[in-house]
């Protein structure tokens, strides 16, 4: 029923009934405490309301001495709560407690009682309107405020670390922080706990106190009055300088609180275990990973082991029975033989049961065909057989032996052809396909159709490609045969390509020649081919003897045939050489028609004659 | 200091609260009028809110009255055709519910949240001109009882479009005990919520314990209203009119419609005093009237309805077992003594609370709340209400020789019991037992060990959810 808490001073009893569930307006401050609660998990007790333990009585001081003390022109530096005899409530006081004190004074401290006690009573400055300045002071709520800032038992200080080590640090600072809360603009001002305090709240705390919003100000501690000002310039000059000093104050006084809630989350032992709580944590996360690698290896270490042995054992199991498998063939052949010889014993013994010599030869032949076709368990049969029918088995058997070893012949030489025309088709098929221009051209449309990036881009474009190219036989492009001729294509990219290279050349000869030449000719076909070479597509198509002789290479043929007589060695070449685009083929055949030409225009000017 | 509001903004007037340093005030608007009427008309192409609204051009096109009854989103036919009776401008219902208003040159459309947007925004100048440091105006709104979630959600949304930070909406009759520091009472009481506006009536019984309000009973009513009160002297004022002049002012809507806003001051005068002079000039045909109206001569007029009034209010009361102690009285019209009265007569055992003017309480209630809520942070509550866990039975504790009532039945969570144990020196450990009453067995049994702790020591008891946490120091 009791959860134990075991050592400290709280107990938690759980209630066996259930709670009786009610619809309640969100309202009320009693509501907004149960919110508060619930939602912030706050500590209750100090929320805790003190309305009650107010109620009783307060008992206003009476320091006759202390009042006489004071001088009425020194107004500013005096005591107001302890004037009006509430030395100990301070901030505290209600503006009721104030009122009840203020007429209590009144009653007693009047001028006109005192005198009519028989006191003397000097009328220029007695001690009574210290009393009316101090009413007038915490009565009103703005003038109460701006002195409760500067009241003077107010501690500023900072805990020094020393006083943090020796007095420990929630004494220490849960003393400065209740008593810098009333500075708050807020009510319900976290207090600092204690050390089981949770970590929310911790959190919360300190969140709280970086962001304090005090209504702490220092107009009390103005040196002149913007009243006491003369005119209007001087008034507004004061008041320059009372707000320059109370915003320098207040300034000091955010750095101060600042510094107060730093040093307390510095040294919050709190804080600090949250910390090494996190830091553990991470640690622990991290060994945690580590282990789990660790473990992971280890588990992969055992079943490479494991898979090791099982190899072993396999290895081991299928040696055996392999050796096994030829102690048993072994056995089987040694048996064989045995039958075998037996065989051909009881065959010889019965003359091979032939009629005639011819026949005793054939038989022979049979037998020793029969002994390689048999196996064991079927030459024992036969044996038998033999045995008991004698010839006619034997008869029998070897027309069946024959049979069987035709089909055998047969079927071998089926399986042959089979593989020899499957061999055949393979080769067929593992023969690179030809690159038609056609079979090009789709491939460069479906390499511009799907660009990089495409999910399995060759295997779509080769697929492109067999869908859309017409083939011979039944070869299909793989994606592979598509990528690599792809990259031809790209290595022989024009811009790159030798063809053109060789056609930049060519020109520059070409020009370097002409202007020796000192031609005008323009050499149209020249550029024209020089052209179709950059365009780099249709260079393959070119034959050389559809071309015709243009002037200038008929004039370089006819210097290059004069320049090379008919017994240079390989002449040919030399005078092909010295022709740009032409082989030595073509030279020669235009030699030749050059020749017929000739001898064709000596014909008819003989026939003219 | 920081400073909040409340507003309540009902079907005839509206009505803004502040709470600055710790006292709640209502805040005049700019006639000096300490609420506003909720009345919006289009004057060419101006918009007037409130008093100049009200008494503007009687024959005016585009008055709009009543708005709040189509800013709920569940509003049937009666709604729709009452507003567009009371208001002068066609509503057109298509999809969307918009006014249709009329203007020398085109058709002006505007959606009731419009409006609503209007009437805040015209508050919040009111509010923004009473203080003088800018920043977020804080606000809890009342909506009623009935009240669906979405409804209220296009409430908050009218009043930060014109902006106000809104904080919470609650309900009515909570904002009206809340004006009274009711649930700061610490014995239970039940109360009676009477409030009647300008044009409908809620009467609800609320319970509160332990600081919690809960609304066990409510009616409500859109039939009766303020205004039927006005109509019926305006409609005697007429028939002394008629007698003497032989003049019918019915037969004109614009004699009518000065006739009624004459009639409803004088009401409201008759609230206070006990006669009240209506002057009217040109009611009719170029003829002034003049005439004095008693207050007795209006609860005469009004006397056949009274009984209807107090109806809903006697059925309330005849279906909840228990005791009424107190009543509180809000809206408009509970101004009326006679009204008042009759109510009060109801329940002669119980105190009648009517120290705010009856206008003003729901209002005043949105500020005090506010107020709590500005020590709250991080505080988001959409519903009006929510449920708590109570405690279900009594719980005793004995220790020593002494036996107190720890809890009683119906304590809120969280609750706390500080007492202070005397016990002897040489005690080192002291037993706790719980009861569920003085007599019965122990059900639980605690000891703590005491030997360390300072004598004599505090024990405190908290109350939490199904369980009690015993400490002691």
């Amino acid at each position: 029923m009791a959860e134990k808490d075991s050592n400290s001073n709280c107990r938690i009893v759980s209630l066996a009934w259930p709670c009786v569930k009610k619809k309640v307006e969100c309202v009320g401050s009693a509501f907004l405490r149960y919110y508060n609660i619930k939602c912030h998990g706050d500590d209750p007790s100090f929320t805790e309301s003190k309305s009650h333990e107010k109620a009783e009585e307060i008992v206003f001081d009476d320091d006759v001495e202390y009042l006489r003390s004071l001088d009425p022109k020194e107004w500013k530096s005096q005591d107001h709560y302890a004037v009006l005899g509430m030395k100990e409530l301070r901030y505290e006081a209600t503006d009721d407690d104030i009122k009840r004190a203020y007429r209590q004074k009144v009653l007693k401290h009047h001028p006109d009682k005192r005198k009519a006690q028989g006191e003397d009573i000097r009328s220029d400055d007695d001690y009574f309107t210290c009393i009316t300045k101090a009413y007038e002071i915490l009565g009103t709520p703005v003038k109460r405020r701006s002195y409760d800032s500067v009241d003077h038992t107010v501690d500023d200080t900072i805990p020094s670390t020393a006083e943090i080590k020796k007095e420990g640090f929630f004494e220490v600072f849960s003393k400065h922080f209740e008593s810098n809360a009333r500075w708050s603009e807020k009510k319900n001002v976290p207090l600092l706990g204690d050390e089981n305090s949770s970590r929310e709240q911790v959190e919360r705390f300190y969140a709280f106190w970086y962001e304090f919003e005090s209504w702490r100000e220092f107009s009390y501690l103005d040196e002149e009055e913007k009243e006491k000002g003369a005119d209007r310039e001087e008034r507004r000059w004061i008041e320059k300088q009372n707000k320059a000093a109370r915003a320098k104050l207040k300034k000091e006084e955010m750095a101060r609180l600042r510094s107060l809630v730093d040093l307390a989350y510095t040294y919050d032992p709190r804080i600090q275990r949250f910390k090494q709580e996190d830091k553990d944590k991470k640690l622990a996360a991290k060994k945690a990973r580590q282990d789990a690698v660790q473990a992971k290896k280890a588990e992969e270490e055992r079943i490479m082991r494991e898979a090791l042995l099982a190899k072993q054992k396999a290895e081991e199991a299928e040696r055996a029975r392999l050796d096994a498998a030829r102690a048993e063939r072994e056995i089987q052949k040694k048996n064989l033989r045995k039958e075998r010889k037996a065989l051909r014993d009881l065959c010889k013994a019965n003359n091979y049961y032939a009629q005639g010599e011819d026949q005793t030869v054939t038989h022979m032949a049979a037998v020793e065909k029969i002994c390689e076709v048999m196996k064991l368990t079927e030459l024992q049969d036969f044996m038998k057989e033999l045995g008991i029918n004698g010839r006619i088995a034997f008869v029998k058997t070897v027309q069946e032996t024959e049979e069987k070893l035709e089909a055998e012949r047969k079927a071998l030489f089926d399986t042959k052809k089979q593989d020899e025309q499957k061999i055949k088709k393979d080769a067929v098929l593992r023969t690179p396909v030809e690159w038609t221009v056609e079979m090009t051209q789709m491939l460069i449309k479906a390499v511009n159709l799907f660009p990089a990036g495409t999910n399995q881009r060759w295997e779509v474009v080769a697929n492109f490609l067999n869908q859309h190219c017409t083939f011979i036989d039944d070869k299909r492009l793989s994606a592979k045969e598509v990528l690599n001729k792809a990259k031809d294509l790209q290595s022989s990219d024009f811009s790159k390509s030798s063809l053109k290279k060789a056609a930049n050349e060519e020109a520059f000869d070409q020009f370097e020649k002409e202007k020796k030449k000192i031609s005008n000719h323009v050499d149209n076909t020249g550029i024209s081919k020089s052209d179709k070479l950059v365009n780099g597509t249709t260079t393959a198509e070119i034959k050389p003897e559809e071309k015709p002789w243009t002037k200038t290479e008929q004039e370089l043929l006819e210097q290059a045939i004069k320049t090379f007589p008919v017994n240079t060695p390989e002449r040919w070449e030399k005078i092909s050489d010295c022709i740009p685009n032409r082989s030595k083929k073509d030279c020669m055949k235009r030699y030749k028609e050059l020749v017929e030409l000739v001898k064709a225009k000596k014909q008819a000017a003989n026939l003219s004659k | 200091m920081a400073s909040a509001y409340g507003i309540h903004l009902g079907n005839s007037t509206a009505c803004l609260a502040s709470f600055t340093n710790g006292t709640i005030s209502v805040i005049a608007n700019d006639a000096g009028d300490r609420v506003t009427p909720a009345i919006i008309a289009l004057n060419g192409t101006e918009w007037e809110i409130g008093l100049p609204a009200k008494s503007g051009q009687a024959s005016s096109k585009s008055i709009i009255k009543h708005n709040k009854r189509l800013m709920n989103c569940d509003f049937n036919e009666d709604d729709l055709s009452y507003v567009e009776l009371s208001s002068s401008c066609q509503i057109q219902n298509d999809e969307k519910l918009v006014y249709e208003f009329q203007t020398s040159e085109t058709k002006l459309y505007s959606s009731p949240d419009n409006i609503a947007t209007k009437i805040y925004a015209k508050l919040f100048t009111i509010a923004s001109h009473s203080v003088k440091n800018e920043g977020d105006l804080k606000l809890v709104l009342a909506a009623p009882l009935h009240w669906s979630n979405e409804s209220r959600e296009r409430l908050v949304k009218c009043a930060e479009l014109a902006g106000f930070e809104v904080l919470q909406v609650i309900s009515e009759p909570a904002a009206a005990l809340l004006a009274y520091n009711i649930e700061e009472n610490l014995e239970d009481v039940n109360v009676l919520i009477y409030r009647l506006g300008g044009s409908s009536c809620d009467v609800s019984i609320a319970k509160v314990s332990a600081g919690f309000v809960s609304v066990e009973k409510n009616i409500f009513r859109s039939d009766l209203g303020g205004q039927y009160l006005t109509k019926d002297l305006a409609d005697f004022i007429a028939q002394e009119f008629k007698q003497k002049w032989k003049l019918d002012p019915q037969e004109s809507k614009r004699a009518m419609a000065k006739l009624l806003n004459h009639a409803d001051n004088c009401k409201n005068v008759l609230s206070t005093l006990n006669s009240a002079h209506v002057f009217i000039e040109s009611l009719l045909d170029g003829v002034d009237w003049s005439q004095n109206v008693s207050r007795a001569r209006f609860e005469n007029i009004i006397s056949s309805k009274i009984a209807s009034y107090v109806e809903p209010a006697e059925k309330l009361i005849q279906s909840f077992d228990g005791k009424i102690s107190k009543i509180v009285l809000c809206g408009g019209s509970m101004k009326i003594p006679k009204l008042q009265s009759t109510i009060a007569n109801l329940l002669p055992d119980a105190e009648v609370l009517s120290g705010i003017n009856p206008d003003e309480v729901i209002a005043i209630g949105c500020a005090k709340e506010a107020g709590l809520l500005l020590d709250v942070p991080e505080f988001s509550m959409n519903d009006l209400n929510t449920e708590v866990e109570f405690l279900g039975k009594d719980v005793y504790m004995k220790y020593l020789d002494q036996t107190v009532h720890l809890f009683k039945e119906g304590t809120p969570p969280f609750a706390q019991f500080v007492q202070s144990v005397e016990a002897e020196q040489e005690i080192k450990d002291i037993d706790f037992t719980l009861h569920t009453s003085p007599e019965s067995e122990a059900y639980a049994t605690e000891s703590f060990n005491i030997e360390n702790l300072k004598k004599p020591f505090s024990l405190k008891a908290t109350l939490q959810q199904s369980s009690i946490k015993l400490e002691v120091e």
